[in-house]
């Protein structure tokens, strides 16, 4: 009987400063074995230890795709995060992975794929767009929508330049705050959507960000004619244990670690408490 | 299994020391003051036959408060990580109905989806002996209201009844087989005088409960919080009633919220896992200081709709509560679930 709660070590191969308070960290298993056997899906999460501070959960925003490494996003905010912002290439952290459902991929397919981004709500999208990318030619049109504070706080900024020079994807941002030398929009995400044709038949929307950019954008879409099911996002909660035991991401009857943390409007308009 | 032995009451420390020889044994002993605890028996004869219940229940061997679930350190370059799994021999003996209830609940939440791997390492080496309650506490008990005693034909090992001079112990799986046989020639074939005793005391014990059955029916609130029609307003009203000492969840049997901490001293460190509770604020805090349970009265719905709601009954199997009563007992304001829930049932205090 192995515990459940041991995780694996992995090696932080490296660090990439995102914006002033947030970091990208490539990571592979030691175990070379177990690295190449890892089989996660776009949308599910880590519990990740950074020794002497805990655990803590970052959704996986790399894609499985690319099988040599994964990648979390972390913005600085608590003990953990900094502890975590001050590790280099070659300490290692903790992982146990995959954890958590999955987002839906193949299943929407046939449709137009919408994707909608607020800050650091990014990264969870961000799997699930370069495994839709490297298999291209399996979905139909793509179309990504983010919004950041400033120009300073979007992340991913090399990774921008190249969806906005895909002709296959449809890449628009936008920033609430202007920065010298930003010459693009200025306005909160949802300013994007006049900039662009929606149609809200045949399109699914994957959309994350801080929970007040959700809760309206949510709005917004069903108020397009979007159906319920058709809107998909994930939620964050405080995940200690990730396996539906310590019930800290308890909403309604639902546990955001077990059955989460991809709902659909749907789903998430079910549950007892706010989402 | 209907089989059952006889054994003098004064032979039970025998039986007890035999027992020891394979595992723990765990049984109530009262502490000073007077309190019933679940402790080691290392004086057998001091074990307690006449109790209501103790205030921390037996699920604490089985999920203890801290519970060290690895250990990590720096080994050479790396990190090595250790699992710790507690694999000791244990008898939790003369445990209450309510309390196997709720250990027979934790085994289910515990198993689901994926499995708790410390619990259930403990609970795979641990034999459950219930005593039947045939006193029920006038102010506390309630289990006739969840169907958890105060005598039951299954959930433990073996259920022992009082009978006074003597002690009828039923068998119920194998692994009580073996402990009835670890007692070898103390264990006579009960008469059958001695099996209807057993059958009148059962009888009677439910003629022997206070009101709280009766005027509090638990269950009663679950279609309220099921739909979830009382207001905001309501549940802030009888946070009212609450000093978030946190202690009804943490007295509960069934209860099974948790954190994880790392303690690191001199370089070597431990992951230890300890009790949470919903009715903290802090429990759902995250690092941004977003918390979407601050609120005081939507903690203290929360509480009511894990513990009673239709919706976990279909997910867990039953309700989360046992009506053990310890809620009841601990409760420094005026929020026991008996209280709540017929606040709940009837939409304002009563």
């Amino acid at each position: 009987m192995s515990n459940t709660y041991l995780p694996q070590i992995a090696t932080i191969q490296d660090v990439r400063d995102e914006t002033p308070d947030t970091k990208t960290f490539t990571c592979s298993l030691r175990d070379k074995a177990a690295q190449e056997a890892l089989a996660f899906r776009p949308g599910q999460f880590a519990e990740v230890s950074v020794f002497g501070q805990g655990e803590a959960p970052f959704c996986i925003c790399s894609s499985p795709t690319r099988k040599e490494n994964f990648q979390f996003t972390v913005r600085a905010v608590g003990g953990l995060t900094q502890a975590m912002h001050a590790l280099a290439p070659g300490d290692e952290i903790g992982v146990r992975a995959p954890l958590g459902n999955e987002f839906p991929a193949e299943a929407v397919a046939d449709k137009k794929i919408l994707f909608i981004g607020g800050g650091i709500g990014l990264p969870p999208l961000r799997s699930l767009i370069w495994y839709m990318l490297d298999k291209r030619n399996q979905f139909k049109e793509i179309r990504i929508l983010y919004g950041a504070r400033t120009p300073t706080d979007l992340v991913y900024k090399d990774e921008l330049e190249v969806w906005t020079a895909r002709d296959d994807v449809d890449f628009h941002v936008t920033v609430d705050r202007a920065e010298p030398g930003w010459t693009g929009n200025v306005g909160i995400v949802s300013t994007l959507f006049e900039k662009v044709t929606i149609e809200p038949e045949g399109t699914v929307a994957f959309l994350c960000g801080p929970p007040v950019m959700i809760r309206f954008v949510m709005q917004d879409l069903l108020a397009m004619g979007f159906a319920e099911d058709s809107v998909v996002t994930t939620l964050e909660r405080h995940m200690k244990c990730g396996v539906g035991k310590c019930n800290h991401c308890a909403i309604g009857h639902k546990y955001v670690c077990l059955d989460g943390p991809v709902f659909t409007y749907a789903q998430i308009k079910n549950l007892m408490e706010q989402s | 299994m209907a089989e059952a032995g006889i054994i003098a009451k004064r032979d039970v420390p025998r039986w007890i020391e035999a027992m020891q020889a394979s595992a723990e044994v765990i049984g109530p002993v009262a502490q000073h003051g007077g309190d019933i605890a679940y402790v080691p028996l290392e004086r057998p004869e001091e074990m307690a036959w006449t109790f209501w219940n103790s205030l921390s229940s037996p699920r604490d061997y089985l999920y203890p408060q801290t519970d060290t679930l690895l250990r990590f350190g720096r080994d050479g370059d790396g990190y090595r990580v250790e699992e710790t799994l507690d694999t000791r021999k244990r008898v939790l003996f003369a445990v209450r109905n309510c309390d196997v209830s709720a250990i027979e609940f934790l085994d289910r939440i515990m198993a689901a989806f994926v499995p708790d791997t410390p619990y259930q390492a403990r609970r795979e080496n641990t034999a459950l002996v219930a005593l039947a309650c045939h006193e029920p506490n006038q102010d506390y008990c309630m289990c006739v209201c969840a169907g958890t005693g105060p005598f039951l034909d299954e959930r433990h090992d073996v259920q022992l009844t009082d009978l006074g001079e003597e002690v009828l112990a039923e068998i119920t799986t194998e692994k009580g087989r073996e402990l009835i046989q670890a007692g070898g020639d103390l264990f006579k074939a009960p008469t059958e005088e001695q099996i209807a005793q057993k059958a009148r005391l059962a009888e009677e014990a439910l003629d022997k409960f206070g009101p709280y059955p009766f005027t509090h029916y638990v269950q009663g609130a679950t279609r309220r919080v099921s739909l979830d029609d009382r207001p905001p307003e309501f549940w802030a009203e009888m946070s009212d009633w609450c000093v978030e000492c946190g202690g009804c969840t943490l007295v509960c049997p069934t209860c099974n919220c948790f954190n994880m901490i790392d303690n690191v001293v001199e370089g070597r460190g431990e992951r230890v896992r300890c009790w949470d509770s919903c009715q903290y604020e802090g429990m759902t805090r995250e690092a941004s200081g977003h918390n979407p349970r601050a609120a005081h009265g939507d903690r203290v719905k929360r509480r009511f709709f894990h513990k009673l709601s239709y919706q976990y009954n279909q997910r867990d199997g039953s309700i989360g509560c046992v009506c053990c009563g310890r809620c009841i007992a601990v409760c420094c304001g005026d929020l026991g679930i008996a209280v709540g829930s017929r606040a709940i049932r009837r939409g304002e205090r009563s």
